[in-house]
């Protein structure tokens, strides 16, 4: 495949030498000149380079936190990597230390390595490969498109893993990795790099299969036993107080973390009546903070933002925080400094074999969460990186789907379709439509909306005939189906919109325009139910309403009625407020009316707009920016800026290629576009 | 703009000489001829010049050429013929490369060689294939991105399609072709083996070729850092006379005038301009020209056109 990014600097390049060869013709440039040149064709050259390279993104900086002797433990690892060991196990029971362990030991020595990946093992070491929260690698980004299914993209990161690991030292800490029999374990030693693995298997097993491995006991010495009290109980605990825990200290067995729990616990009863074997008969826990115990179990060791925790709960900052002082939350810090909130395994299993935290218990954050996850869309991706295997790993967890719960499996389902998980979001609506269809028929809201959602997974997919069946399907289930709730005609109203948009591209224009009359009044009964009820669900959905303008602009535009078109979209831009990045949304046909219309500086100074916007919310590589970035060479194009047309051209040429190789239309025609003008 | 080059175009068709300048020297060189063998009548003259040229007494029609070559009506059929007349009219050695350069429309010399250029003992041969080799490779070095695009070949790989590329140009500077046909013809890569010969021909300098056809490959080539100096360098560098007003052709066409015009147009328009822009106005411009003198029915000032672009559009 020819890289044309490439091929056109090295155009560019050549083209300097001759400007300044033949300085006396037209396009010559003088010595000074060419300097120019040459310094703005190295900026682009750099930039090239960089978005080529393949570096880790996701390397941490291990903070600071309290830990207490080991000080054999550490020189052990040392002296294994120094005499060449590359995979070093710490083998103990849950929650003896372990993990801080690791973490110590990579703080320590920070400075011999140029990455550290900090790992947790939940369901296999294909998730964390393709988990671009675990792994990032700049330049590379999931697309469906590109590689077909999360397998083929966490094997690439895993090549590009490999090589950078040839060229920098690096510390990958695997947490709580209970196995030996994962597929990708014998390809995560063949990479170059120093590796310690946590686990709960025992010393003698592995070494029996042939790994080195380090036992963490609980302290062997006292002078160890009287630093960690220190440490925890913030004082010299002495007396009554101290024969107390060294009893509490016995009965767990010298367990670091429930001794960790019990000197962190402010109440410190240490009465033979409060000590029992559960670990949290130390706390009186209230019943929010045992909820928050709850639905935390459900969230993976990688933790959720805090920030978003609190938004799904109703839960209060102040039980939150009260848990994290107690050290029965985690709490840490990502590379971009977001607050993340999390259950060690220990207490995670253990609020799972005490309270049995159950989907009807916790439902209320979870339906939060996956309300959460569905609005991913008004969200950068950026913000977003955590989710996705947060909500694979909950869909893993979630039991068969119920009839009545199926908003919240939709939810999840969104988000994936979002983030181009096809596939996977497939395996979900499908049986969730058939399970919607069986409980209420087929002539009602739910299993309408869900038909719509079966359509969606397979036109983004590309499967346009299936999506096409599938669009119709549930828009005649919204004919005959009655109103259940307040969505009814929102969700009318987009069934009308997909459907009408599927004939604009097969070119029925009037079957087209009238699916979006039947989608403008059913906003209307939209507007009737809750404008005044329900303003607040009003306010969200009346976007819909003007995005039928928007469709409507377009057809106008493919049927060649400039005028018309205008007229619609200017109706649905200003029919209510709109945020930027919506407004956006809303106005996307404007650059190509403009270009109808031969207005072409308004054209440009739409299209650059657009595409500054969309960088900022979306980044570069998602189809959305590749299409305000055309509508840019257009706009250049037309107004004869002809170097600048094919700047933009040869980008989008080139992120084609790149993250959508299999979008042979678009290929195909940008590679007209640009042999027709030049 | 368009109307520029139509308006140069009328110009200089307006100011077209009913008889070629050259010819009119011709005419002196012969008169002088006749007055020092002691000659008078054009007929006699005539008859004196075959004998000289061909050692007989010429026959009744025989020297109709001569009558012809005289008026400039035609040319002699070949280099050979016409040495022979300039050594028959005793015309010096710069009278010779003026009546073969300006009247003639040939170059000074005449190579034949096919093999490696470089391990010639013919300097001049050598220094003029070494040009011929600098316009080919930065011709290539200058195919845009675009055209890469469309025909999907790397640059790396380019070399083997320097005929297809160099049609492809020539259909996009003249009428010949739609864009639709021209966007076709890009990707088929087709090859006519009659053309592919003479391509490498004109390249190898093998041959010889009349001015219009260098003059066409050496505008080709250059797009788009042209000007006048650098043609009537590479001109004279390659043995034909540079750009010269006035300078007609067989026909009487003032080519050169309207080279000369447009190149000027050229230097007002895109002065200053980046090498796409410039490549993108000569092109439209280039077909603009060639339409309008289609249209006009004046062939011979379509400087670009050669027939093999027909039979490219025409296959398609």
């Amino acid at each position: 495949m020819i890289d044309y990014e490439l091929e056109y600097l090295n155009w560019k390049k050549r083209q300097i030498v001759l400007q300044q060869k033949y300085q006396d013709t037209p396009p010559g440039l003088t010595p000074e000149q060419a300097k120019e040149e040459e310094e703005h064709l190295l900026i682009e050259w750099d930039d090239y380079q960089e978005r080529k390279r393949f570096h880790i993104t996701t390397g941490v900086h291990i903070e600071d936190e309290p830990f207490v002797g080991r000080l054999e433990k550490l020189e052990t690892i040392k002296r294994l990597f120094a005499s060449g060991t590359r995979t070093i196990f710490l083998s103990g029971i849950g929650g003896i230390g372990k993990s801080a362990l690791a973490r110590t030991y990579g703080k320590l020595h920070a400075e011999e390595y140029d990455q550290i990946l900090l790992w947790s093992y939940v369901k296999d070491l294909e998730q964390i490969f393709a988990d671009d929260e675990q792994l990032g690698i700049s330049n590379m980004i999931y697309s469906q498109n590109k590689y077909r299914s999360c397998r083929r993209y966490a094997r690439d990161k895993y090549d590009k893993l490999k090589r950078i690991a040839n060229i920098e030292r690096i510390l990958i800490i695997l947490d709580n990795y209970n196995r030996l029999d994962d597929l990708w374990f014998d390809s995560l030693l063949e990479i170059q790099c120093d590796l310690i693995i946590t686990t709960r298997l025992s010393a003698k097993l592995l070494s029996e299969a042939g790994y080195v491995a380090v036992s963490v006991r609980s302290f062997s010495c006292d002078e160890d036993w009287r630093n960690f009290y220190r440490l925890y109980a913030q004082k010299e605990p002495d007396g009554q107080e101290l024969e107390a825990i060294e009893n509490y200290r016995k009965s767990v067995q010298g367990h670091t973390l429930r001794m960790k729990l019990a000197l962190c616990n402010t109440e410190k009863e240490w009465t033979k009546e409060r000590i029992a074997r559960s670990m949290f008969s130390n706390y009186h826990l209230i019943r929010d903070e045992i909820q928050i115990l709850c639905e935390l179990s459900y969230i993976t060791l990688h933790g959720i933002p805090k920030d978003v925790y609190l938004l799904c709960t109703k839960q209060s900052s102040d039980s939150l925080n009260k848990l994290v002082n107690y050290s029965l939350i985690q709490q840490h810090t990502d590379v971009n400094g977001r607050i993340f909130v999390s259950l060690h395994p220990v207490i995670a299993e253990s609020v799972q074999s005490m309270w049995r935290p159950s989907v009807n218990r916790c439902i209320g954050f979870l339906q939060e969460f996956a309300y959460y996850a569905r609005q991913s869309w008004y969200r950068t991706r950026k913000e977003d990186l955590w989710f996705a295997p947060q909500v694979i790993a909950l869909l893993n967890q979630l039991p068969k789907p119920i009839a009545c719960r199926y908003y919240m499996y939709e939810c999840l389902a969104t988000f994936l379709l979002e983030w181009e998980y096809f596939s996977e979001a497939e395996q979900i609506v499908l049986p969730l439509y058939e399970c919607v269809r069986s409980y209420y028929g087929e002539k009602h809201q739910f299993t309408a909306f869900m038909a719509m959602r079966v359509a969606t997974v397979y036109y983004d997919q590309m499967c346009f005939d299936n999506g096409r069946i599938w669009f119709t399907l549930s828009y005649n289930m919204y004919k005959e189906a009655k109103p259940e709730n307040n969505s009814f005609y929102a969700e009318k109203t987009d069934s009308c919109t997909r459907l009408a948009r599927v004939y604009e591209y097969e070119g029925k224009y009037e079957d087209a325009h009238r699916c979006l009359d039947e989608a403008v009044e059913a906003m209307e009964c939209f507007r009737k139910v809750t404008e005044e009820a329900d303003p607040e669900r009003w306010r969200y959905g009346r976007m819909r309403l003007q995005y039928t303008y928007t469709r409507r602009a377009w057809l106008y535009l493919k049927q060649g009625d400039i005028e018309t078109a205008q007229r619609e979209l200017k109706i649905g831009i200003n029919m209510f407020p709109l945020d930027e990045f919506n407004r956006l949304e809303i106005s996307r046909p404007q650059v190509s009316i403009y270009l109808a219309k031969r207005e072409y500086e308004k054209a440009l100074e739409a299209a650059a707009s657009d595409l500054e916007v969309c960088l900022r919310y979306q980044g570069e590589s998602v189809k959305m920016s590749m299409g305000c970035r055309e509508r840019l060479g257009d706009a250049l194009r037309a107004l004869g800026k002809l170097k600048a047309a094919e700047d933009e051209y040869i980008r989008v040429l080139s992120l084609l290629q790149e993250r959508y190789p299999y979008r042979t239309e678009w290929i195909e025609r940008l590679k007209q576009k640009l042999g027709e003008t030049f | 703009m368009e109307h520029d080059v139509i308006q140069l175009a009328n110009q200089i068709i307006y100011k077209e000489p009913k008889r070629r300048p050259e010819a009119d020297w011709v005419q002196q060189i012969v008169d002088r001829f006749a007055k020092a063998e002691g000659v008078s009548g054009r007929t006699e003259t005539d008859q004196l010049i075959y004998k000289k040229m061909y050692g007989k007494a010429a026959k009744k029609t025989d020297t109709v050429k001569i009558r012809y070559w005289r008026t400039g009506h035609h040319l002699p059929s070949s280099r050979e013929e016409a040495i022979r007349f300039s050594k028959v009219l005793q015309m010096s050695q710069s009278e010779t490369i003026y009546f073969l350069q300006s009247y003639m429309e040939k170059s000074d010399l005449v190579f034949d060689i096919l093999s490696n250029f470089e391990e010639s003992s013919d300097y001049i041969y050598k220094q003029r294939r070494l040009l011929m080799e600098t316009m080919i490779s930065e011709y290539i070095a200058k195919i845009p991105i675009s055209r890469i695009v469309q025909i999907g070949i790397p640059y790396e790989k380019l070399a083997i399609y320097t005929r297809h590329l160099y049609c492809l140009d020539a259909l996009s500077a003249t009428s010949i072709a739609s864009s639709d046909c021209q966007k076709a013809i890009a990707k088929d890569h087709m090859s006519s083996g009659n053309y592919e010969s003479e391509f490498l021909r004109i390249c190898k300098l093998s041959g010889e070729f009349p001015r219009r056809t260098m003059l066409r490959h050496i505008f080709l080539l250059s797009i788009p850092y042209l000007n006048r100096r650098l043609l009537d360098e590479r001109l004279n560098a390659l043995g034909y006379l540079p750009l010269t007003e006035g300078h007609t052709n067989q026909h009487s066409a003032l080519i050169d005038d309207l080279i000369i015009g447009f190149l000027d147009l050229y230097e007002t328009f895109c002065s200053g301009k980046d090498p796409l822009t410039c490549r993108h106005w000569m092109f439209e411009q280039l077909s603009k020209l060639d339409q309008y003198l289609s249209d006009i029915g004046k062939d011979e000032y379509r400087f670009l056109n050669f027939r093999i672009l027909s039979t490219m559009a025409d296959y398609r």
